[in-house]
């Protein structure tokens, strides 16, 4: 042996007598999204066969069984026809690209904790393994070569899109203390503004731990008027149909169906559609849902309520409606006391005050609502509406209906659209029923965390101001308008997974918001991905995607209850291989974090020495003064909180948490029909004699007549009791001889995720354009063709868009989906280049605003070959900045349909995505409907400023609802 | 050790070359006793150890590939990107908080982690690949360092290698592309030919900065502060100013002269399994450079009225 030999032999096999060794690389994996493609480790063994899974309702039936998705082999798809195979370990989360919460199966590679695919989740009890394209397109979300992969501050000024990478350390101090002065001096100084809330309830508990009124919702450009619709009759403020057992389902436009909540309930319908139910949907556009329908009723938009009101005057007439469920739910007395004060309400029958006479009265109140008049409204054939009403009525209590956006949000007075479509439920007795129309709060589950912090004493004046007491909620939409009118300031403003600049309608009105440093003095955007608003912010802050983060979640997907826990992927595979992982962001791309973790951070520094009473929320249980880890958190949620899951997860010898780790979900109850039936010893509403449980409005029973409304200013008939109103877009207001049409902008594409599908090529590549829909007698008059340019004039500015003409639109109505028309200012760096329009904003100073596209979307060069092999230039047309402001007087909803004062074919000069705006007109539009509101200080019946037992997404102590006295400065208020 | 099972010898690399990566990627900081240990039972001192590591390290000769392979030594070039991506192709991240890809440590903890998966040969082709072409020249330029501990240490990592990449064939000690002139522009002055003398992968040397110091201090001559181009070129300069120059350029070919022997022993020692002829030739380029400023510089120096005229200054 030489003298090397034997100096290697000398230290090996002294090595080969040594413990192995902890390698000081291999513990570390790789990571690459938002930098490079992930690679995939060769695996050492052969793959494992498809395990076959039997369900008996026919769904898909073949999954990797959860047994084998701690080490599931299989080869690899795009290395074929080479036999590769690859070993990953299957990690369970939620989808988060809407908001009905699929369950999705990630992929993650067992050596490079790389994630090769989303799949479905077969033990999801809502969508049952399977998945839209949004779903899949999580992939590609992850690895987007234009992600933000760092904390960013801005550099400059606003909206310069200068900015420097810091970190999550200086973010939390900096931020942390900003919130802890303005906690300091005010509590109605911070402001959580959230677009995709993604879970349901963690971040709600910590505003309410920080003691401030801060929770501003999207939900007056969502779902404020169905909501409002809902909860007057019923207090739960959300319908969810069991489409699968009915025998009619009845849609209000197809938003969700077709759109927002496209998987769970689109599989569901045709699963009620096999079994033989039939289908009903109004809406002016042949929807993907509409051309399925056996019933497509194209209705003028706000003519649905006479049409459903039409429907049930049918089933009054014929006393063919539900008696026995109207007798004992509905609060038919209070109607009959309060029919003869009511303003606007025809003589009626009263009699002796018997349900008899109250049925003679509901027939001659609703007499007027015809077959005859309610076509004649729509514009639709009777002969539809005839077979529409007979397959309601055929369908008795298992008439499954909904309306979420579409008409309810779109018309002034949507919320009564709501509330005469739930009257069919009512009067069909299929209110919870199976193969009814349920409400969620039956179907959805929402555990108790650790400790709950009490309610706030707060209230502010810029969410929930007084002009619209009963809104539903917040009236976010409108917060750039009220702080142009100095009602107040922000001192740290967040937008959370959320673009309200692109979103919201009269997007220059908070372009000049988010540029005003002392309206907004800090806004902190918290995003997976770059948007228009924040480019205006001055920290964007990297969230985590469908895979990135912990949040629990459940939906009305179904007539039963479950919870779907997202987790970030990455870190439980990496978790599950023994290594450490102290926060979420050394497991993600970059340093992405999650909310969940970063609430708890960022509220320890704002409160650091707990002087505030907050700290010790965010404490956790078991280690005395330090905050609380996620894993604190859930196991307790588990623990304690779910009914059923410790049990199942003991029967698998796992704690509840590695049960939820494991399978990503939990299915509660498979059924939950009619609990307003359940008797109970305490609260509740007295039937009969029985004590049962009711529904959460002041009655305790169904209000066909709302006392609420009547109390709070809105006494007539047609507010009351279901009944039309005449919307702003009614016929008589569009002067279609004139040339104006009626612009129908929130119709949505099932592959499109507001504006995070910029994110996402695969999405974009399915649908990237938003043409103007016009129909061919409508195109014939204007002069323009497919693929021609139209200038289309809002009330507040115009637009230019490529127009499609064809059939599938009512004449008179031009419609154009929403979440399209995405633009960037830089020409690099500030999103992907295939997915947006590079964009020039310029304004006057004096309210004129315009933006102009410079360049389309192109092919861009990257580490991924597929941006080079962007073949559309069309991104589509950016028309909300166009919308004036629509505030519905009740439901505070912003009322999306427009009226087009003209429409023509653009002249030269005039180029694809142009758009003015005059925000002057804005604020003008804005008051004209702000003067059609009732106000608190007006009509407030005990000095508050909301009903107490409406909803709120985070409730105030009572005191807090006191109106100011009119010498106190309300945007100052602070109770307590 | 050829007559230990193949499982066995991989086993014995894995957790050698983890120890030596762990040495290398922990010493400044963290140094465990039993690494310490496998390498010189004597060595009990940690904080000495740790001194040695800085000055071996730190001060001295960066461990990384790219400052003997890259053109100008800058680590995070092509040279750290082709390691990263031959480590992200095995499935694994280099930890570059610290340190860049291109470190011995994290080149030695990925041998530790392919040889441990039974991936000998792979780890064999790593090492061929991005240590060997670089590692004798780093041995002998530590070795001019005050740090016997870390020497050690390095030699003995280059003995392990060589022993798993040596068996099959002789292995080449560069691949770089084939020496560069720096005299060949004829505008070139004293701060390329710094660049030159600072980047080993063209002179074929490390010029530490003991060495440096020793002949300052020996010529009495500034070398200025700053990076070690920069102080390269203020000794060039000041050696010209005040009249060193030939001096200058015999004490850094006696660098070269000395370092071309260390080579040439590091190269015997381990059996011929070394071949280090390209390192050699770049060496002898540079003393060629070296001798043509000397030549320039002489003659500068015995006909000043002329040299004005016919090279303005110093070359």
């Amino acid at each position: 042996m030489n003298d090397l030999a034997s100096r290697v032999a000398n230290f090996l096999g002294a090595m080969l007598g040594r413990a192995p060794e902890r390698t000081p690389i291999g513990t570390e994996s790789t990571n690459v999204a938002g930098t490079a493609l992930p690679e995939f480790a060769r695996a050492p063994v052969d793959p494992s066969r498809l395990a076959t899974v039997a369900h008996p309702d026919g769904r898909m039936s073949t999954y990797p069984p959860p047994e084998l998705w701690d080490d599931w082999v299989e080869w690899d798809a795009k290395a074929w026809p080479k036999r590769v195979p690859r070993r990953y370990t299957l990690v369970p989360t939620i989808c988060f690209n809407c908001e009905s919460a699929c369950g999705l199966l990630a992929y993650v590679d067992r050596t490079t904790y790389e994630i090769r695919k989303f799949e479905g989740n077969p033990a999801h009890p809502g969508s049952r393994g399977r998945n839209c394209a949004k779903g899949p397109a999580t992939h590609n979300q992850t690895y987007d070569p234009e992600r933000i992969l760092y904390p960013l501050q801005r550099v400059g000024e606003r909206g310069e899109g200068k900015w420097r990478r810091v970190t999550w350390e200086a973010v939390l101090a900096d931020i942390g203390a900003k919130m802890r002065a303005s906690r300091e001096r005010r509590r109605d100084g911070i402001t959580y503004h959230v677009g995709r809330p993604g879970e349901d309830h963690y971040t709600n508990r910590c505003i309410t731990a920080w003691g401030v009124d801060g929770h501003n919702s999207h939900t007056n450009v969502c779902s404020a008027a169905a909501r409002a619709g809902y909860a007057f009759w019923s207090g739960i403020d959300r319908p969810s149909p069991d489409y699968a057992n009915a025998r009619a389902i009845l849609l209000i436009s197809s938003h969700l169906e077709t759109g927002h909540y496209f998987n769970p309930h689109a599989q569901r319908i045709i699963e009620g559609k096999l079994d033989g139910a039939k289908l009903i949907t109004m809406d002016p556009r042949l929807s993907n849902t509409a051309s399925r329908s056996d019933v497509w009723l194209p209705t003028w938009p706000g003519s649905e309520a006479t049409v459903l009101l039409a429907i049930a005057a049918h089933l009054i007439r014929r006393r063919t409606y539900n008696r026995e469920f109207v007798r004992r739910w509905v609060n038919w007395a209070e109607f009959l006391r309060s029919a003869p004060t009511t303003p606007d309400m025809p003589a009626l029958p009263i009699g002796a005050g018997t349900f008899e006479d109250f049925e003679r009265c509901l027939e001659v109140l609703y007499d007027e609502f015809t077959f005859e008049r309610a076509a004649a409204e729509a514009q639709v054939p009777i002969e539809r509406v005839v077979e529409a009403a007979r397959i309601v009525e055929e369908a008795g209590d298992r008439l499954a209906a909904h309306t979420w956006r579409a008409a309810s949000i779109g018309n002034r007075g949507g919320w009564q659209i709501a509330r005469c479509l739930f009257f069919l439920n009512v009067l069909t007795g299929s209110v919870g029923t199976r193969g009814g129309t349920s409400l969620n709060a039956w179907n959805k589950f929402v555990p108790k965390p650790f400790a709950q912090p009490p309610a706030f004493n707060a209230w502010n004046e810029l969410h929930m101001p007084q002009e619209w007491p009963l809104a539903f909620f917040e009236m976010s939409f409108l917060l750039p308008h009220l702080l142009a009118e100095g009602r107040g300031e922000i001192d740290v403003y967040f937008t959370r997974v959320y673009n309200p600049m692109w979103t919201n309608p009269d997007g220059f009105m908070w372009l000049d918001a988010l540029r005003d440093t002392e309206k907004i003095k800090l806004h902190v955007a918290l995003t997976p991905t770059w948007n228009e608003s924040a480019w205006f912010a001055d920290y964007v802050l990297p969230m985590g995607h469908a895979g990135e983060r912990h949040d629990l979640m459940s939906q009305e997907t179904h007539a039963g209850q479950w919870i779907g826990f997202r987790q970030p992927v990455r870190r439980v595979a990496m978790e599950r291989a023994g290594k450490s992982v102290r926060f979420t962001h050394e497991a993600n791309p970059g340093e992405v974090w999650e909310e969940a973790e970063f609430w708890v951070e960022l509220s320890g520094r704002m409160d650091p020495d707990g002087a505030l009473g907050i700290r010790k929320w965010f404490e956790s249980p078991t280690r005395p003064g330090e905050l609380i880890t996620q894993d604190e958190y859930w196991s307790w949620v588990f623990d304690h909180s779910v009914p059923g899951l410790p049990a199942a997860a003991a029967a698998q010898g796992l704690t509840p948490l590695a049960y939820m780790r494991k399978y990503g979900c939990f299915e509660i109850t498979a059924t939950n029909y009619q609990p307003y039936e359940h008797a109970v010893d305490e609260g509740g509403v007295d039937i009969e004699g029985v004590r049962r449980r009711g529904f959460p409005t002041p009655s305790g029973k169904l209000e066909l007549f709302s006392p609420t409304l009547r109390d709070w200013g809105w006494p007539e008939k047609q507010y009351v009791v279901p009944w039309p109103l005449r919307s702003h877009v009614h016929p008589d207001e569009i002067d279609r001889a004139a040339g104006e049409m009626l612009l129908l902008p929130n119709f949505r594409l099932p592959t499109l995720i507001h504006t995070r599908s910029a994110n996402a090529k695969w999405l974009y590549e399915i649908s990237h354009n938003n043409p103007v829909w016009m129909h061919v007698s409508d195109a014939a008059r204007i002069g323009v063709q497919t693929g021609d340019l139209v200038r289309v004039e809002t009330e507040i500015g115009h637009f230019v868009d490529k127009v499609w003409v064809t059939e599938g639109i009512k004449p008179g109505i031009i419609a154009m989906s929403h979440h399209l028309g995405r633009w960037r200012l830089q020409e690099s760096g500030a999103g992907g280049p295939g997915m947006s329009s590079h964009a020039r904003l310029a304004d006057d100073g004096d309210g004129g605003h315009a933006l102009n596209i410079l360049t389309g979307g192109s092919a861009w060069k990257t580490f991924d070959p597929d941006t080079s092999r962007i073949w559309w230039k069309d991104v589509g047309v950016h028309q909300n900045l166009t919308h004036a402001v629509h505030p519905d007087p009740i439901s505070g909803a912003h009322c999306w349909l427009q009226r087009a004062i003209e429409v023509r074919k653009a002249a030269a000069g005039e180029h694809y995505g142009d758009v003015a705006v005059d925000t002057r007109k804005s604020m003008a539009v804005y008051r004209q409907w702000k003067a059609l509101t009732r106000t608190a200080q007006d009509h407030s019946p005990d000095g508050n400023r909301r009903p107490l037992w409406l909803a709120r997404p985070l409730k105030p102590v009572a005191e807090a609802y006191r109106l100011p006295r009119p010498s106190t400065p309300s945007r100052r208020k602070v109770v307590g | 050790m050829t007559a230990v099972p193949d499982a066995t010898m991989a086993i014995a690399r894995a957790r050698g070359y983890a120890v030596l990566s762990e040495l290398l990627l922990g010493g400044g900081v963290t140094l465990d006793p039993r690494a310490v240990a496998a390498i010189d039972p004597q060595a009990t001192d940690l904080d000495e150890l740790a001194t040695q590591y800085v000055a071996a390290f730190d001060l001295g000769v960066p461990p990384y590939a790219s400052t003997f392979l890259e053109p100008d030594g800058i680590v995070g070039g092509s040279i750290t990107c082709a390691i990263a991506d031959a480590i992200g192709t095995d499935g694994q991240r280099p930890a570059t908080d610290e340190v860049a890809a291109c470190h011995l440590g994290v080149l030695l903890g990925h041998a530790a982690r392919l040889c441990g998966s039974g991936r000998d040969g792979d780890a064999a082709d790593f090492l061929r690949r991005f240590v060997l072409p670089w590692l004798p020249a780093y041995t002998a330029a530590i070795e001019q360092l005050p740090a016997p501990f870390w020497t050690a240490v390095v030699h003995l990592t280059l003995d392990v290698v060589v022993d798993q990449c040596g068996a099959e064939s002789p292995v080449h000690d560069d691949a770089t592309s084939a020496p560069v002139d720096p005299l060949a522009d004829p505008g070139a002055g004293l701060r390329e030919v710094a660049s030159f003398l600072a980047s080993a992968a063209r002179c074929g040397l490390y010029l530490t900065e003991p060495e440096c110091a020793a002949i300052g201090r020996a010529l009495d001559l500034p070398r200025g502060f700053g990076p070690r181009r920069a102080r390269l070129e203020t000794l060039l300069r000041s050696a010209a100013e005040y009249g060193s120059f030939v001096a200058l350029c015999d004490a850094l070919d006696a660098v070269a002269t000395s370092r071309t022997a260390r080579l040439g022993a590091i190269a015997r020692d381990r059996g011929g399994c070394i071949d280090a002829r390209d390192t050699a030739a770049r060496i002898a380029a540079m003393r060629r450079v070296l001798a043509t400023l000397r030549s320039g510089a002489q003659h500068v120096t015995t006909d000043p009225s002329t040299a004005a005229a016919e090279s303005g200054t110093p070359p």
